[in-house]
């Protein structure tokens, strides 16, 4: 049994949970799957630890990390294949997608906060080019 | 051999100043349960009668598919229990424990006992007399943790001890329920604990269990609403809305039945929603005990 | 296979308790010993010490290995082990009255030794001494079922103080209402009259009962902690 537990805890350590973090755990966990896609640590077809094997790894309940999961197979950031366990879709665009998401997440928050200050979309889309430049422009300063 | 590794049917005992009413719980095999309440609520009573240390008036206690108390002897085979007040023989060495666990459980695990004993920073030839507070606790979970029971009864396992303690001792916990065939259940003062680690919630106040569920669903029922009141509007009552607490314009509502369109109901009235918040457990707690105290008052 | 929890107990009780056993029984021999000087003042000496030493440890194991595990919460730990409160009770019965017992004989063994071959006593006082080293062993056991059973150290300093007055009154009752029993214990053979052997049997007959109920009201708990 302890042996099985260092197959995957090389690539598990590193999940935090916080308390300052006002979103449920589950959350945290699935943002923190995700990033390890996007950035190739976790890579598309790769086989994830089993949710049991995850929460005694990070030390949060099984629920939550079942839930967390469930949530990803959902969105079609992971599958569970039946006897064999869970893996990352094995689509090689995952990653992007999940960036699609994040992406289309954040335009959806803008657009809220935009519509509760009564801003018409044209002022939404001239402040948003505005923030564009003014990214754009302090990455090349800092290139 | 049924799904349930505690099972507790309409479990009664009075005392003289305290009653425990019609206690009802269910702990699946492989899920991890949380029992919390405020103090003097009844979870160590409620703990002692399904070790069977305590005798119920009445109602039906099984675990890990005996009769409880009567099977006792044979349940406790497969339970490991560790409760606060419990103490190790302070003239006796940490090893000294050891041997004596050895030799009457079989199932011990010497090469695990070791690991712990570096893990949670003891050392077998030490004297109880003479260590903290905090490592007795741990050399009290040592002892149950190296038998590798079937199941785990935890009264207060945290209380009382550092951060970093505490953080082994979870850790420990979490990797028990890697095996899906083990289950534990413990009692907490802590919410960030059992928020953290527990598969199921069971609250207790005054002897009564308040709320018994699945944990994500649990918090998932709770919500805070930040809203603001323009002039001349009143709340409504919705239902799934336990309280609201206003000053002037803005309002805070409480829901422990939430449901996506309240919201909705409420910019419905002409209040406007300004964030819909997840509750923490502790935030959920204060408020059920405080709800519940008042229905019951009322 | 399961190892047998019972036998366990009684032998951690064993291990936990030496010391006092140990002691005991050096003072005890210590006390017979103080008799080979010779004279009435050492014999004075000797066997009050000799039967002090005995009435000690009669307090101080139940103590020490039944009221002290209720007082120092050592209790749940041994309850969390696969034993009920009945058969706990039988492991706590069995381990001091095994203690008690072993030391019991050992002391009558170096008495009976002392008279028999150092010629410390007379030999007509062996069944009258017998009868003697009952009274600690009674004692005894009604220190020890009251410790069990009461689960107070109250109650068991209060059986502490009742056993240990009551020594000179059962002591007084004996003599005064049986007076053949002094008549030969000064005479140079041990005489094993009926009425020894009557008092025996009640002594015995006591501590059976004393064991008896003890055990019995330990099954009917219905808490134990």
């Amino acid at each position: 049994m302890t042996s099985s537990h260092t197959v995957y805890t090389v690539h598990t350590q590193m999940f935090v949970i916080s308390q300052t973090d006002s979103r449920p755990m589950y959350m945290q966990i699935m943002e923190q799957i995700k990033q390890r896609i996007v950035v190739g640590d976790w890579a598309a077809g790769q086989a994830i630890p089993s949710i049991r094997q995850l929460a005694a790894d990070i030390g949060v309940s099984v629920i939550t990390v079942k839930r967390a999961y469930l949530e990803l197979e959902r969105e079609g950031v992971i599958v569970t294949r039946q006897g064999k366990g869970c893996f990352v879709a094995s689509d090689s665009a995952v990653g992007e997608r999940i960036r699609e998401q994040e992406l289309a997440q954040h335009l959806e928050q803008a657009v809220r906060s935009a519509a509760m200050m009564g801003l018409s979309p044209k002022n939404l889309e001239k402040r948003i080019r505005a923030v564009y430049e003014r990214v754009t422009d302090a990455e090349k300063e800092t290139v | 051999m049924n799904d349930y590794a505690i099972e507790l049917n309409g479990v009664c005992k009075s005392y003289r100043f305290f009653d425990l009413q019609n206690i009802a719980l269910r702990l699946q095999r492989g899920t991890i349960m949380g029992l919390i309440g405020p103090n003097g609520a009844g979870k160590s009573t409620t703990i002692r009668i399904l070790m069977g240390l305590v005798h119920q008036d009445r109602g039906e206690v099984n675990v890990l598919g005996h009769r409880m108390p009567e099977e006792q002897v044979s349940a406790k085979w497969d339970i490991g229990f560790a409760s606060e007040d419990m103490r190790l023989y302070d003239s006796m060495t940490l090893g000294w424990h050891i041997n004596f666990m050895k030799s009457i459980y079989a199932s011990w695990d010497d090469a695990y006992a070791q690991l712990l004993l570096k893990r949670f920073g003891l050392r077998a030839e030490q004297k109880i007399k003479g260590i903290s507070h905090g490592q007795r606790v741990k050399a009290a979970l040592l002892l149950v943790f190296a038998r590798r029971p079937k199941l785990l009864v935890l009264d207060e396992p945290t209380t009382g001890l550092d951060p970093v303690a505490r953080h082994e001792i979870l850790r420990e916990l979490t990797a028990v329920m890697a095996d899906e065939g083990r289950s534990i259940l413990f009692s907490s003062h802590n919410t960030q604990d059992v928020e953290q680690i527990s598969d199921q919630i069971t609250f207790i106040d005054r002897g009564r269990i308040i709320d018994s569920m699945d944990k994500e669903v649990y918090l998932d029922r709770w919500r805070r609403l930040r809203l603001e009141v323009p002039a001349g509007i009143e709340l409504p009552a919705l239902p799934g809305v336990i309280g609201i607490q206003q000053t002037g314009r803005l309002a805070v509502a409480i829901a422990n039945a939430f449901e996506s369109h309240l919201p909705n109901a409420y910019e419905n009235s002409g209040a406007r929603v300004h964030a819909v918040e997840n509750m923490t457990l502790e935030e959920i707690f204060v408020a059920n005990v405080e709800h519940s105290r008042e229905e019951v008052g009322a | 296979m399961k190892a047998n929890v019972v036998l366990q107990l009684i032998w951690k009780d064993f291990q936990m308790n030496s010391r006092v056993i140990i002691f005991t029984l050096a003072g005890g021999v210590l006390a017979l010993a103080i008799l080979l000087i010779g004279g009435p003042t050492p014999l004075v000496i000797g066997t009050v010490f000799f039967f002090v030493a005995i009435i000690f440890c009669a307090c101080l194991l139940p103590m020490q290995s039944i009221v002290n595990e209720r007082k120092k919460q050592t209790l749940p730990f041994i309850m969390s082990l696969p034993v009920s409160s009945s058969r706990y009770g039988v492991a706590k019965l069995a381990s001091n009255i095994g203690m008690f017992l072993a030391l019991w004989l050992v002391l009558l063994g170096v008495g009976i030794y002392m008279i028999l071959a150092q010629h410390v006593l007379p030999v007509g006082t062996i069944p009258m001494g017998l009868i003697l080293m009952n009274f600690p062993l009674i004692g005894f056991c009604l220190i020890t079922g009251t410790a069990l059973v009461g689960e107070s150290e109250g109650l068991a300093t209060a059986a502490i103080a009742v056993v240990n007055s009551s020594y000179w009154l059962v002591w007084y009752l004996l003599v005064s209402h049986v007076p053949t029993l002094t008549r030969t214990w000064n005479g140079p053979v041990a005489v094993w009259s009926p009425a020894v052997f009557k008092t025996l049997g009640v002594e015995l007959a006591v501590i059976v009962l004393i064991m008896g109920v003890t055990l019995y009201l330990e099954s009917r708990k219905h808490s134990f902690i």
